[in-house]
């Protein structure tokens, strides 16, 4: 793909591109991946942590504990989102804090934020979902893909 | 390359399909499980089921803890697994299930290994220890946390 | 006047009379705070967004330039001035407020040079008398317009700029005491087919050897002719990439007379990743801190090339290649300093 791009592109242009690429900053990417395994098992740690105090202290079983603890999760984030704090961990950790329901919830309170400046309906509504809206709408559409898969195998048999 | 592939993914599918049945019973006996006999002086609230269930259990070496409770309908029963055997947990729950379904055909048998049943039963274990409970206040108690296990999200 | 293709050199002397700095908190944590003439502690500046607060800074910045002269604002022709932010809507409402007619002019984070050129080149030929130009930026209103909400914890690559919140404003007069430019160049677009908004930098510094070599060209000049050449914000990257295509294209630049204002504003350690970026970066190193040096005759004779890259959110997202330009104007500290 990028390479028929490329093609298309005056052999001036290739030869910057490449000159340019020499001098480029990559992406640590084996060190990103520490630090998002790090961090983003650390938050799991925190997560694993809530659970446990909601099974021992209120009437949750593991499974039930489940959404507690999302919702507990999320609260913490929106003070750290607020406080200014999420987006340098996010700087520093990567997948580590986007991966987790942490980041989705810092997606959609730190545009949320963003917009307040534009009013409440068409600034804070209209906005709030700008960067979580398309892992719901892609989330929905996969799940129903995956449903339709498995309909389909149990059907003919092969499951 | 392509030969590294299909190797790793051999060994993936030999290692899936390898274990058909999750836990073996060992001859000899785990001796650091935690379980407790119950034995009550009221007949009422005999717990001799629960304490087969228990034996029962107990050869299977990857079960850290057993807890128990019948009544002369009902059968519930938590275990708690080693921790990593814990990656092949709805197979050994599904395995033990069987198990003890067989083994007490006319009671209503409920296993699980959720760590709040394992919580609540050993509270009611504890009193029933004591004799401090009466047979119509047991089966509450034990219908209730029937109930909490079955909860769904 | 014009000289060669596209650089217009300036026999009257426009001079920079006054200028006025506005910095953030985050520029008063760098390395040049002393070169600034207000630095606000708060990123809102106490309004109610943050495109009123870059607003704000751009009014301080004209009424401090305005202040330090002894010109009233009705003796003033002309505001030519522009920013980032959609329609240059913070520009033109400090226009409304300043009441100084007005050009609002656009090339992103080349805008500093290019109202510099232009309020040159009117002074120049007689068009008017004093004239204010200047640009504004805002970390947080960039931020929203190009990439993410301020505070979403995306992971940037290293070759991502910090844009500067602050505002630079020179008066340019007919005559008075000050540094003199002395003659400008006008870029063009190069398109190198770069798409990755995240690298400006290292797209930027096509347009910026461009527009140098032509300076150079044009004018007739070698690169020793000028104490220091200042790059607008072309971060660590565009300016090794800039440096070395001039290397190669037989300009021999030394590596200590190259400098870059992305990399001048802030300090080792903040987190700025590849440097500063923005309209104001450019405007408020050079209108703050190099016009200083000029002032107090550490050097004698400077280039600026302001590099812009002239991307929006849509051309982006529709895989449009980053056309950027560069302007190039040369000040030199005038007769009466030293």
């Amino acid at each position: 793909m990028a390479d028929k791009k490329k093609k298309k592109l005056p052999p001036e242009a290739q030869n910057y591109q490449a000159f340019q690429q020499d001098r480029e900053v990559k992406r640590p990417v084996l060190l990103n991946c520490l630090k998002a395994f790090l961090v983003g098992g650390f938050i799991c740690f925190i997560g694993q942590l809530i659970s446990t105090f909601y099974v021992y202290y209120f009437n949750f079983t593991e499974q039930t504990a489940g959404n507690p603890t999302t919702a507990t999760l999320i609260f913490i984030t929106m003070l750290l989102t607020g406080f200014g704090i999420y987006d340098r961990i996010g700087q520093f950790a990567g997948a580590g804090s986007a991966v987790p329901v942490t980041g989705f919830g810092n997606a959609v309170i730190s545009s949320a934020i963003e917009y307040k400046t534009e009013g409440f309906i068409l600034g804070v509504g209209s906005n709030m979902l700008k960067l979580a809206g398309p892992v719901i709408v892609y989330g929905v559409f996969s799940a129903f893909v995956i449903a339709l898969i498995k309909t389909l195998l149990i059907k003919w048999g092969v499951i | 390359m392509k030969r590294w592939l299909l190797l790793i993914g051999l060994l993936c599918t030999l290692s899936s399909c390898g274990n058909e049945s999750a836990l073996e019973p060992s001859k000899n006996k785990n001796e650091a499980l935690d379980l407790t006999h119950i034995s009550t002086k009221d007949q009422n609230t005999s717990q001799q089921q629960a304490n087969q269930a228990k034996a029962a259990l107990s050869n299977y070496k990857e079960i850290t803890a057993i807890k128990a409770v019948n009544t002369s309908k009902q059968l519930i029963i938590a275990v708690q697994v080693e921790q990593n055997q814990r990656l092949k947990l709805a197979k050994i729950r599904k395995q033990l299930s069987k198990e003890m379904k067989e083994m007490f055909p006319d009671l209503k048998v409920e296993l699980t290994t959720d760590k709040k049943i394992a919580i609540e039963l050993e509270k009611l274990e504890e009193k029933l220890k004591s004799g401090s409970m009466s047979k119509k206040s047991m089966e509450k108690r034990v219908k209730k946390i029937v109930d909490l296990s079955k909860e769904q999200t | 006047m014009l000289q060669g293709h596209q650089t217009w050199v300036f026999e009257n002397k426009p001079t920079i009379i006054s200028t006025g700095v506005v910095g953030g908190p985050f520029e008063a944590k760098g390395s040049i705070p002393e070169d600034f003439d207000i630095l606000h502690e708060d990123m809102w500046l106490k309004q109610d967004s943050f495109e009123k607060a870059q607003q704000m800074l751009m009014e301080e910045s004209c009424q401090v330039a305005l202040k330090k002269s002894s010109i009233e604002k009705e003796q003033v022709q002309f505001f030519i001035s522009g920013d980032l932010i959609n329609q240059i809507t913070p520009t033109s409402f400090t226009a409304k407020t300043i009441g100084i007619p007005y050009l609002g002019i656009f090339s992103a984070c080349a805008t500093s040079a290019e109202s510099l050129a232009l309020s040159a080149y009117l002074i120049n030929s007689g068009g008017a008398d004093y004239i204010l130009s200047g640009t504004s930026s805002h970390n947080a209103t960039a931020e929203k317009q190009f990439r993410y909400p301020t505070e979403y914890g995306g992971q940037k690559p290293p070759t991502s700029q910090w844009t500067v919140t602050g505002a630079g404003c020179a008066l340019v007069a007919k005559e008075g005491s000050g540094p003199v430019v002395t003659s400008a160049t006008i870029g063009k677009i190069v398109d190198m087919g770069i798409t990755d908004p995240f690298n400006m930098g290292g797209a930027m510094a096509a347009a910026a050897v461009n527009t140098i070599e032509t300076h150079f060209k044009d004018r007739n000049i070698d690169p020793s002719y000028y104490d220091l050449i200042v790059t607008g914000d072309l971060g660590h990257i565009g300016r090794e990439v800039s440096l070395d295509l001039l290397k190669q294209r037989g300009l021999s630049i030394r590596e200590d007379q190259y400098v870059d204002c992305g990399l001048t504003i802030y300090r080792e350690g903040q987190p700025v990743l590849a440097g500063a970026s923005g309209p104001a970066c450019s405007a408020v190193v050079t209108y703050g801190h190099f016009l200083n040096k000029l002032k107090r005759g550490e050097i004698k004779r400077m280039l600026l090339v302001a590099t812009g890259s002239l991307h929006s959110p849509l051309s982006i997202q529709q895989k449009d290649p980053i056309p950027c330009i560069a302007h190039a104007v040369s000040i030199e500290s005038g007769s009466d300093a030293t």
